[in-house]
């Protein structure tokens, strides 16, 4: 197997899922802080990228079924696409050495399988972007490499079903980089404390999607991992320890011992909902190095607002996957940088819309003598909206004058190499 | 031209929100520091007042690399509310906030901060101070013919120089600013509350207040006659 290189998402553009319509997202170093309105679309980016880890397994309508998802209900409610409905998916990642690799794929609602897939890959930032497989549903083709395969009609990624080896033998290591990037998208999106504190079994190498598979995990680690979990947690609640043990058919008892005097250990079940998420939240930097970006929606709920920012900052730094995480907490935000934070709203026409903090300039003016969160709690959500809306329109005009100049480029036949990959992002096929 | 107005609660401010039971609806009652504005910009043809209670102004813990350190006292609050005024389209933000003391000196050094806080903020916005000495009430009995009208018979409960007005607030019979404005709404037969005060700024001789209240009064409507619309 060829060597692999951990990847970072650095920009993703989807369309037609739920108000995701030519949505455009960047990606800075670090977290990113999704904030904005409720209805937003926060949640919907996250449930977005949870679909790219189904995806890259070979398993979309899994997607649906864990979510006891109605298929048709999810389509895109604002696309202008005409023909039949499709989510569209596009990523730009790149390595820790410069190489970046942009990923696109489309789903079909209506067939449930891979309407379309291409992978561009630029190894370096003067070399020329190479198209490095590609599949159409209509033609029933895979063209990777020199070689041409017919007749398969794939539910997920192509990476699924065929060795990296075989299908560009030139690109092996930037395919099976991207192979592992998918699966390690881990969502934590719906994590509850019910389901953290219901027993689970088996050995896990994450706490899953509602937190059901936390007292697995707990005790899949090793001893040393196992307290660095309760070392994290010592600095924000009083723990003494974290007790696992299988019992009959592999189910796992969890007892939490605190630092009080004359308390013995508690079961996970009588814990509390706050403290079942710290404990929950405090695992991630436990998970595998498979994991490639971790997913957090509201992640302040039950958290004592004291210990918030420290303790995500902590679960942020200790953590070796990239973080992206949804808050309504203008307190959180305040520790953020602004780079990290990008605003979420609505468009007239129902579309989620994206602008980073420092992007906006009447938020960025304000950080003279406030901090991010202030600044966003002091500003009302309609002059926030109007603002993304603002930065939004500034955004699609560049990329409108990125498009032209691609296609009047490509009428003449001199598209710069550096253009190459931006105008697959750019939507340009 | 569109004001903010930025006290500390249902007296000052009112209530923008106060649910009807009767009417089955939302209605914004007013507080003295609209009647105040509205009276003292009465040379403004169209004047839009909106209000925010102080504690609505967010000030968080935040990382201190990076950022200026907050004003002193009212100054941090009152860089917010011109903050807000200028990202929400207002042309005037007046912050109200009560002395809470009798020297002088003291009420420099708040007002300054007040101004300070404004000063930060780089936008078109006008910042004013209204801070009165002692609290709001010093200058609500500062004219005994209001509250002749309003059936005040013994006008020696009214305070000779109301900004000079100190007490324990606790008790009753105390010189305290607000613990006077009760005894004088009882002796006069009207109730402690909003409603009274709104009935006072109405009619309050605005001249009177001047020379009852020379060191907070003086300042607050210079710059609200200043304003141009």
């Amino acid at each position: 197997m060829a060597s692999v290189e951990k990847l970072k998402l650095r920009r993703m553009i989807v369309s037609g899922f739920k108000a995701l319509e030519d949505f455009d997202l960047r990606f800075p170093d670090g977290l990113i802080l999704l904030i904005g309105a409720n209805g937003s679309g926060k949640s919907s980016i996250l449930q977005a990228l949870t679909f790219v880890k189904y995806f890259a397994k070979g398993q979309t309508k899994q997607f649906f079924n864990d979510r006891h998802w109605n298929i048709a209900a999810v389509r895109g409610k604002v696309s202008s696409s005409r023909g039949s409905p499709q989510f569209s998916v596009k990523l730009l990642l790149e390595t820790s050495k410069g190489c970046e690799i942009a990923w696109g794929f489309s789903w079909g609602y209506n067939t449930t399988e891979t309407t379309s897939e291409s992978v561009w890959v630029r190894r370096t930032s003067d070399a020329e972007p190479v198209h490095v497989l590609s599949y159409n549903r209509m033609t029933r083709t895979i063209n990777a490499g020199n070689s041409t395969i017919k007749g398969l009609t794939p539910e997920g990624t192509l990476l699924a079903t065929f060795d990296p080896e075989f299908l560009n033998k030139d690109y092996t290591r930037e395919l099976e980089s991207l192979k592992r990037w998918g699966p390690g998208v881990f969502s934590l999106e719906l994590l509850s404390p019910s389901s953290m504190r219901a027993g689970a079994r088996g050995i896990h190498t994450d706490i899953g999607f509602k937190g059901e598979r936390l007292g697995g995990f707990l005790a899949s680690l090793s001893p040393e991992a196992k307290a660095r979990v309760v070392k994290r947690l010592q600095r924000f609640y009083p723990l003494e320890g974290l007790e696992t043990t299988r019992k009959r058919a592999g189910w796992v008892d969890l007892q939490i011992s605190e630092s009080f005097e004359n308390i013995g250990p508690v079961n996970a079940a009588h814990m509390s909902d706050g403290f079942m998420r710290l404990l929950g939240l405090a695992t991630i930097p436990e998970f595998s190095d498979e994991a490639s970006l971790i997913l957090l929606d509201e992640v302040e709920d039950g958290i004592d607002p004291h210990i918030l920012p420290k303790f995500i900052n902590s679960i942020a730094k200790e953590s070796p996957a990239q973080l992206m995480i949804t808050s309504h907490s203008p307190l959180l935000v305040n520790f953020f940088e602004p780079k990290q934070i990008c605003f979420i709203a609505r468009s007239r026409d129902g579309r989620s819309l994206s602008a980073g903090f420092d992007e906006i300039s009447d938020a960025t003016n304000g950080l003279e003598y406030m901090g991010a969160g202030e600044v966003w709690a002091n500003t009302s959500s309609e002059k926030i909206t109007s603002w993304v809306r603002a930065a939004s329109k500034h955004n699609n005009e560049k990329i409108q004058t990125t498009r032209k100049f691609v296609r009047d480029a490509a009428e003449l036949k001199i598209i710069s190499p550096k253009n190459r990959v931006k105008k697959f992002m750019d939507g340009e096929s | 031209m569109r004001v903010l107005l930025c006290g500390e609660g249902l007296h000052e401010i009112g209530d923008p929100d106060c649910w009807s039971d009767r009417q089955q609806c939302y209605l914004s009652l007013p507080g003295w520091l609209h009647i105040f504005a509205r009276r003292l910009l009465e040379h403004c043809d169209d004047v839009e007042f909106e209000v925010k209670r102080r504690s609505e102004l967010v000030l968080l813990p935040r990382l201190r690399r990076g950022y200026q350190p907050a004003p002193d006292g009212h100054g941090a609050k009152a860089l917010i509310a011109k903050f807000i005024a200028g990202n929400e389209g207002y042309d005037v933000v007046v912050f109200m906030a009560d002395h809470d003391g009798t020297s002088k000196r003291e009420w420099k050094i708040k007002h300054a901060q007040i101004i300070e806080g404004f000063d930060r903020v780089d936008n078109e916005v006008i910042g004013i101070a209204c801070l009165p000495m002692t609290a709001s009430e010093s200058w609500l009995l500062a004219d005994e013919g209001v509250w002749q009208e309003l059936g005040l018979e013994d006008k020696n409960l009214l305070p000779k120089k109301p900004e000079e007005m100190s007490g324990d607030k606790h008790d009753p019979r105390s010189n305290d600013p607000h613990r006077c404005f009760e005894r004088v709404c009882g002796s006069a037969g009207v109730k402690d509350d909003r409603g009274t005060r709104v009935k006072v700024s109405k009619v309050i001789n605005f001249d009177k207040l001047e020379e009852k209240c020379p060191v907070s009064f003086i300042p607050f409507r210079q710059k609200m006659n200043e304003l141009e619309c």
